[in-house]
């Protein structure tokens, strides 16, 4: 079986950071320092959300003189939903797991 | 500008080189984000970063590893089959299990060491090319190139050996050189015809056959 896209963990870490702020648009570093994922992660994660229209991206003047312009990334609709379907399918989970665990012995 | 520094610019560099052109806008939104990091450690450990995700963008390391896996195996199967017909002929000897056991056990060892090279040259030879000439629809030059690359192996040994004669002390040695030049040349032309055949049938089947799940762009 083909593995579903988004699934994994370093993708939902980014999407739920993008959720936490969803009308801020963010730019890479801070999204790096945000989820712990590394240029290398990051970046191909970018790329391939905004292919898939999950993420949008702009281009802002630097607020330091001497600096290039950043580009700066926030959730569609769409993408806002699929970050949304992760936090209630982990909210489920934690449920599910509390009520496994709270079990009668 | 200090040595980590200097080096972080040149990956920078490289990378925003390697990325693809339609995808030149994210290697420009990487400059931007390195630009605005402080100098120290984290600088270079973005600039490292960069350059992988940009390699990600030009080449497909997977698919780059399983090509390869299956190159070397079908060089493998020319030289494991001559020491399996070996092995068999041996086999009549009435002392064979003895024989066949120290046999089995060099030949495994040496076709494990062949195939590791096989496999590492190809590798290598597949990164560079996936960088450097990326168009696609090559297949009897880029074959030539990895027959090249896994000929290479036969070709140290071979001049190693040469040198070794070179520099003996017999006075028959020139006589001798000139035919053993010889021998080793056309040992090593039908060996790269061997390698060269099975590959170029190899790369049709993967032409015709493998279909990338994410190629990207090149």
């Amino acid at each position: 079986m083909a593995p579903r896209p988004n699934q994994s963990l370093q993708t939902r870490a980014l999407l739920r950071a993008l959720l936490d702020q969803p009308l801020a648009w963010r730019h890479g570093y801070e999204l790096s320092k945000a989820t712990k994922l590394q240029s290398g992660t990051l970046y191909p994660l970018l790329i391939r959300l905004s292919d898939q229209g999950f993420l949008e991206s702009k281009w802002v003047e630097p607020t330091q003189p001497g600096k290039p312009p950043r580009h700066v990334y926030r959730l569609t609709a769409a993408g806002k939903a699929l970050a949304r379907s992760f936090d209630s399918a982990t909210e489920k989970l934690t449920v599910a797991t509390g009520k496994w665990a709270r079990r009668p012995g | 500008m200090s040595l980590r520094r200097r080096l972080a610019h040149r990956l920078m560099d490289h990378a925003c080189a390697v990325m693809p052109p339609n995808r030149r806008e994210w290697a420009a939104a990487m400059r931007a984000e390195f630009a605005m990091i402080p100098d120290g450690p984290e600088k270079f450990a973005w600039a490292c970063g960069c350059v992988w995700a940009c390699y990600q963008e030009r080449i497909n390391p997977m698919d780059v590893f399983l090509k390869s896996l299956v190159r070397a195996a079908v060089v493998w199967l020319w030289p494991f089959g001559a020491d399996l017909s070996h092995a068999l002929s041996m086999a009549t000897d009435p002392r064979a299990h003895v024989y066949v056991t120290k046999f089995l056990w060099y030949v495994s060892g040496d076709l494990s060491v062949m195939y590791a090279g096989i496999f590492v040259s190809l590798f290598v030879c597949e990164l560079l090319m996936a960088r450097f000439w990326a168009s696609p629809k090559r297949i009897g030059p880029k074959t030539l190139v990895r027959a090249a690359a896994v000929w290479l192996w036969p070709l140290g040994k071979g001049v190693i050996l040469v040198s070794n004669f070179a520099t003996s002390t017999d006075p028959r040695v020139p006589a001798y050189l000139a035919t053993f030049v010889w021998h080793v040349c056309r040992d090593l032309s039908i060996f790269y015809a061997a390698i060269f055949i099975p590959l170029l049938i190899c790369e049709l089947l993967i032409a015709h056959l493998w279909h990338s799940r994410s190629a990207l762009p090149a």
